[in-house]
């Protein structure tokens, strides 16, 4: 069965994007465009395997979804349009596995999601 | 052995292919590169038209303009291109209406395989001979960097030509973006400027081949793009006679010893009204009669009132107009350039076998041509060469402003492209109780045989031209100032300083 991944970004076109390239690595993605829809999602899909959150346009309120990932033991991406230390650093206290500044290179995304799937 | 060897492709733009001498080699990779507005486009569609109306398969790539934009602004230049594949791949209105931005990946990452499966695909199907892309900068923000851009660009060209396509590409050079990489990556390049109101084209490489440098003129209109190529007259030859040209007034002949030669150039310099036309119409009115054809390129006054000035002084220019022996030219101020008028002038001479060509003036042509003294004397200097070249002779109009000061400065500036110098002067002439403004004629210079040295009145009435016997008793000639006192004679002084003593 495909690895199923739950993305939260505010942009419609990057979670079309994400579904392409994802799909050629054999990942099925449930996006989420708002706060609200990505915890309905993650209640409707409890297996989720994996999850990315953008953190673009977002409150305070994604450490309280960040906080819910890594209680429900799903492993997890953020990813940001510029990362500096603090950015680093809440994100990895929330329970991130890695804080990624946007643009992603596919590739790396690719390898990144092929290690979470095994770890 | 290059299977291309010797063969040529027309740019299909009309000028251009003299300036490569003979067209494109095929097979090849072409940049033309310049800022906006300066016609890389047309060029582009002037080589795919005509590759199209060759029969040859053709291929448009754009990147930036939308197909129904292109084909309506080559409709509007005269362009019509229905037998031209168009490959669009320029962003849609979709893109910023629906809010196809996306952030999460590099667009380098996105979008080049989707625009290179397009490409490809096209390629494979329509198997083109000619290709024009627009432009292939586009292909920098499909790059992660410099050095997959150069990869991809010389691998994308380099796939086109083996496939037996000839590639004009373009590119927007900018500071930011300058295209060194992709001029390096070119067989050849054309640069496209408009300064101020003037257009150029110009050749910086060309492998392979030879190609006429410098600064062309070109001129964009309803019909597309049209280059003048610089005139360099020893790319011209003709085999002729240096026969003597009679002027038909036995005192000038007397001055000549004979005439002026075929294919010599000829200055004829003073100050405005001494008749430095009125020789010029002499001598095409003798050659008419000997069925010679001139033209009489005016900078200054109107045709008319040349036709009118040669009926006063018996030279019918109407009747040898109606015989077709004589074409009187009107040039006006800012309405070519001076390739192009070099251009009508070669038309003149290669088509209709012109054999006398007079301009006036030199004053005249530079304000028509808008160039400084150098300038105007370099261009003038090429078109004389390219005359004489082909057997034309020509009839300079020198005006000067002042005395015979001047005339040397004019023989000092333009000695060197002049075979012969006839000069005119004002002279005073004294006798008891008055004084009456004379003119006079001399030769300064003439190359091909001796001249009689002295210094002749000259009339200019309703019977014609008339040159008297050598004036007697001047004491210079060539000084700044000249009085004659010729014994029991009247009285001449010339006047040669601008207060006219």
């Amino acid at each position: 069965m495909s690895p199923l991944m739950a993305v939260l970004d505010r942009n419609p076109n990057n979670l079309v994007l994400l579904g392409q390239i994802l799909a050629e690595e054999g990942v099925e993605i449930v996006g989420s465009d708002s706060l609200e829809a990505f915890e309905h999602s993650l209640a409707e899909h409890p297996e989720a395997d994996l999850a990315l959150v953008d953190l673009a346009g977002m409150d305070a309120r994604i450490w309280e979804a960040c906080d819910m990932l890594h209680r429900k033991h799903i492993p997890f991406l953020l990813v940001a349009p510029h990362v500096n230390a603090t950015a680093q650093s809440l994100g990895l206290a929330h329970g991130a596995r890695m804080v990624l500044p946007k643009p992603l290179s596919i590739q790396a995304l690719k390898a990144t999601l092929r290690t979470m799937k095994q770890g | 052995m290059d299977q291309n060897a010797g063969i040529r492709l027309s740019s299909g733009v009309p000028g251009l292919d003299e300036i490569l001498t003979g067209g494109l080699i095929p097979g090849r990779a072409y940049l033309v590169r310049g800022g906006p507005g300066t016609g890389k486009t047309i060029i582009g569609l002037h080589f795919l038209v005509a590759g199209a109306a060759n029969n040859e398969r053709t291929l448009l790539i754009t990147m930036a303009e939308p197909e129904v934009q292109l084909r309506r602004s080559a409709e509007a230049i005269g362009f019509d291109l229905k037998n031209i594949p168009v490959l669009d791949l320029s962003p849609t209105s979709d893109y910023f209406a629906k809010m196809k931005t996306y952030d999460i990946f590099a667009p380098s990452e996105v979008e080049h395989d989707p625009i290179t499966r397009a490409i490809v695909e096209r390629i494979e199907t329509i198997q083109p001979q000619r290709v024009f892309i627009d432009t292939l900068t586009q292909f920098r923000y499909l790059s992660t960097d410099a050095f997959q851009f150069r990869r991809q660009v010389l691998s994308f060209l380099r796939y086109l030509i083996e496939k037996n396509a000839t590639v004009v590409f373009s590119s927007e050079s900018s500071e930011r973006d300058p295209d060194a990489d992709l001029q390096f990556m070119s067989d050849g390049i054309i640069h496209l400027s408009n300064p101020e109101e003037w257009r150029y084209l110009c050749i910086s490489k060309f492998r392979g081949s030879d190609y006429r440098p410098g600064l062309h003129a070109m001129r964009i209109s309803k019909a597309g793009m049209r280059v003048f190529p610089k005139l360099s007259g020893e790319n011209y030859r003709q085999k002729f006679e240096f026969d003597v040209m009679s002027s038909g007034v036995t005192g000038l002949d007397d001055l000549l010893h004979g005439g002026i030669e075929r294919a010599t150039i000829n200055f004829l310099t003073g100050p405005s009204g001494t008749g430095k036309t009125s020789i010029g119409l002499q001598f095409i009115k003798e050659a008419a009669a000997r069925g010679g054809r001139s033209v009489l390129y005016s900078f200054e006054e109107e045709i008319e009132i040349m036709l009118r000035r040669a009926d006063s002084i018996g030279i019918s220019a109407r009747a040898l107009k109606e015989r077709g022996t004589l074409q009187l030219v009107k040039i006006e101020p800012m309405q070519y350039f001076p390739d192009e008028f070099a251009r009508i002038v070669r038309r003149e001479v290669e088509e209709q076998l012109t054999r006398i060509v007079m301009i006036d003036s030199v004053a005249g042509y530079r304000h028509a041509m808008r160039l400084g003294e150098e300038e105007a004397i370099n261009h003038l200097f090429a078109l004389c060469k390219y005359l004489q070249n082909m057997g034309v002779t020509v009839i300079v109009i020198n005006e000067t402003e002042g005395g015979w000061s001047e005339n040397r400065s004019t023989a000092t500036k333009m000695g060197y492209l002049a075979d012969n110098i006839i000069f005119l002067r004002y002279l005073e002439r004294r006798t008891e109780g008055s004084v009456e403004l004379r003119k006079a004629v001399g030769v300064l210079k003439k190359r091909l045989s001796d001249f009689d040295k002295s210094l002749r009145e000259v009339e200019i009435t309703r019977e014609g031209l008339h040159v008297g016997k050598p004036l007697r008793g001047i004491s210079e000639i060539l000084g700044s100032s000249s009085e004659w006192e010729p014994p029991r004679r009247p009285f001449l002084r010339s006047i040669l300083a601008p207060t006219g003593e």
